[in-house]
């Protein structure tokens, strides 16, 4: 298998290690490398160090920031009121991404799972609490994923933050938008008709 | 539907073997150590994923060897589908099923499609052995009718693993608890009320097909033993709450439906207690074939009916009935040591496939 550059395999090895980049892949890219100018692979490098060196954890909202607080945090337009809750980083970028969202976000950097070993301390659990109490948050809508351990992580925040006086919301579920019923599973047809909504 | 031909490969004593069977009685006959139950075993995986006898893929893989394939073509109505069933033991794992050529990638869409029901000698557990056994088995009928039914049990014992390991950290935070208790019951409820129905649907049928073998008139009975009760998702979870105090004692969840179990009662006693060999197998062999009747009719297909060694425990009378309740039916695959054991007049119409040669 091995090629007749170690150095060629080295790379294909680093490679593969980052997620969706199979065996294949990860020779096809290192080749790329291979032919792109040096001025452009070092351009890659450099965005690469860039991007390792600048990029910060929000000290709010824990979300990917530039400075110490993310843009998000910072901007007065938004409502200050609504916190939507997300298991990871990448979450807030697809949220972001629908620009009907007004309010601010809290990463959780995870969901509890105690077959994993990830209790609410394990992740950024005590300071979602915080925020609730220090700021004028009214309502939080939890966005986890509807997994079996998404599901009791937003069972927790109703336990903890619903005493506090806010409203904790989910994400509905139900049908995808552009989706046919007939090739839809049983679970979601039956959440979709216990959520349904009234045609406005 | 019905098995037209099967072909296996490296799996228990067969290299590679192709057999025909007919669309009614199929007798498969030979010395014991033949290989007889190993053709029943091969349907069966093919069939329910799961050997009959609990033996592992690897167990069944040919000495020497490191993958089996199995493949059957089933005969429904007008149309033939090919089902293909594949375990590979060599540098990784790997386990493939088919469907006509192209690959099924989640067991839920294979389960179910090729239905068989197998009556073996190990099913005398159904009627007195472990809840255990039990459970799993009432599980996997349902699952076999209710996709929606297998899906909460993968569920809720993802729910109750996580209970489990907060119990077995003993420290408990009653936040934390509570959350995986309201979890629980709320798959508790629904698993509970398919349960209570199916128990319930698949009464009559037992009943009748016991007196169909046995001829007798005494009553039988089977009934669900749910380790927490009530009609609402409120009512469990109020018993598994004031539950809570022992469960974290021992360290484990010790209510909901992973402790449940059914009884049968045979002349209004139950079964454990006084049932001789012969009744145990009539009423196994009449709890099987009440779940060929209502898989049958959820369905919508004949199943093909695979009967592993298990006339020697009954008498010339439970075995004429059993014979002619299926007789023009369903198609059957028996293993017998000879068929003059069976001392069955006719024979018209059936194939016999003798291992012996």
């Amino acid at each position: 298998m091995a090629s007749p550059s170690e150095y060629l395999d080295a790379l294909i090895r680093e490679l593969n290690k980052l997620p969706g980049i199979g065996s294949k892949s990860a020779a096809r890219a290192a080749f790329h490398l291979l032919e792109m100018s040096d001025a452009n692979v070092k351009q890659l490098l450099n965005t690469i160090i860039a991007l390792k060196e600048n990029v910060l954890e929000c000290s709010l909202c824990g979300g990917i920031s530039d400075t110490p607080v993310c843009s998000i945090c910072t901007d007065p337009s938004r409502q200050q009121q609504t916190l939507c809750v997300i298991e990871d980083k990448k979450a807030l970028i697809t949220i972001e991404k629908t620009g009907t969202y007004k309010g601010i976000y809290h990463v959780l950097g995870g969901v509890i799972s105690p077959l994993d070993g990830i209790g609410p301390d394990d992740i950024r659990f005590p300071q979602l609490v915080e925020r609730c109490k220090s700021e004028s948050i009214k309502e939080v809508i939890m966005a986890t994923n509807p997994t079996i351990e998404g599901d009791a992580t937003v069972l927790y925040s109703l336990k903890v933050l619903k005493p506090l006086g806010i409203r904790v919301m989910r994400l509905a579920r139900g049908l995808p938008v552009g989706a046919d019923i007939d090739f839809t599973d049983v679970a979601t047809i039956s959440k979709s008709l216990l959520e349904r909504s009234e045609v406005l | 539907m019905h098995l037209k031909k099967l072909t296996v490969k490296n799996f228990r004593n067969y290299y590679n073997n192709t057999f025909e069977f007919c669309n009614s009685y199929n007798f498969i006959t030979g010395a014991n150590g033949t290989g007889k139950s190993n053709i029943l075993e091969a349907v069966s995986v093919l069939s329910n994923i799961k050997s009959f006898r609990n033996a592992s893929d690897r167990a069944m893989i040919k000495q020497y060897e490191s993958y089996y394939y199995i493949n059957g073509v089933v005969a429904e109505d007008t149309f033939e589908n090919v089902f293909e069933a594949a375990f590979q033991n060599k540098d990784k794992i790997k386990k493939k099923y088919k469907i006509n050529n192209s690959k099924v990638d989640r067991l839920i869409d294979y389960y179910g499609k090729f239905i068989t029901v197998n009556l073996s000698p190990t099913d005398t557990d159904l009627i007195i052995g472990e809840p255990e056994k039990k459970r799993r088995y009432i599980d996997s009928v349902i699952s076999k009718i209710d996709k929606e039914y297998f899906k909460k049990i993968c569920e809720y014992k993802r729910i109750l693993n996580n209970r489990n390991t907060i119990l077995k950290s003993g420290i408990v935070h009653l936040k934390n608890i509570q959350v995986w208790n309201e979890l629980l019951a709320e798959k508790s409820s629904y698993i509970i009320k398919k349960r209570e129905k199916f128990l319930n649907d698949i009464l009559d049928l037992f009943a009748n097909n016991y007196q169909k073998i046995s001829n007798e008139n005494d009553s039988v009975s089977i009934k669900y033993r749910p380790s927490v009760t009530g009609e609402t998702t409120a009512d469990i979870l109020n018993q598994i709450e004031n539950n809570q105090q022992r469960d974290k004692r021992y360290k484990t969840t010790t209510l909901g439906p992973h402790r449940d179990s059914y009884s049968i009662k045979y002349r209004g006693v139950d079964c454990s207690l006084y049932a001789s060999n012969g009744q145990l197998r009539s009423l196994s062999i009449a709890l099987k074939l009440a779940e060929k009747n209502i898989v049958e009719e959820n369905l919508n297909k004949k199943a093909v009916i695979l009967i592993d060694d298990i006339f020697s425990e009954l008498d010339r009378l439970r075995r004429h009935n059993l014979i002619r309740l299926m007789k023009n039916q369903n198609q059957v695959l028996f293993t017998v040591p000879t068929v003059e054991d069976l001392s069955i007049s006719d024979l018209a119409d059936s194939t016999i496939l003798n291992l012996d040669k």
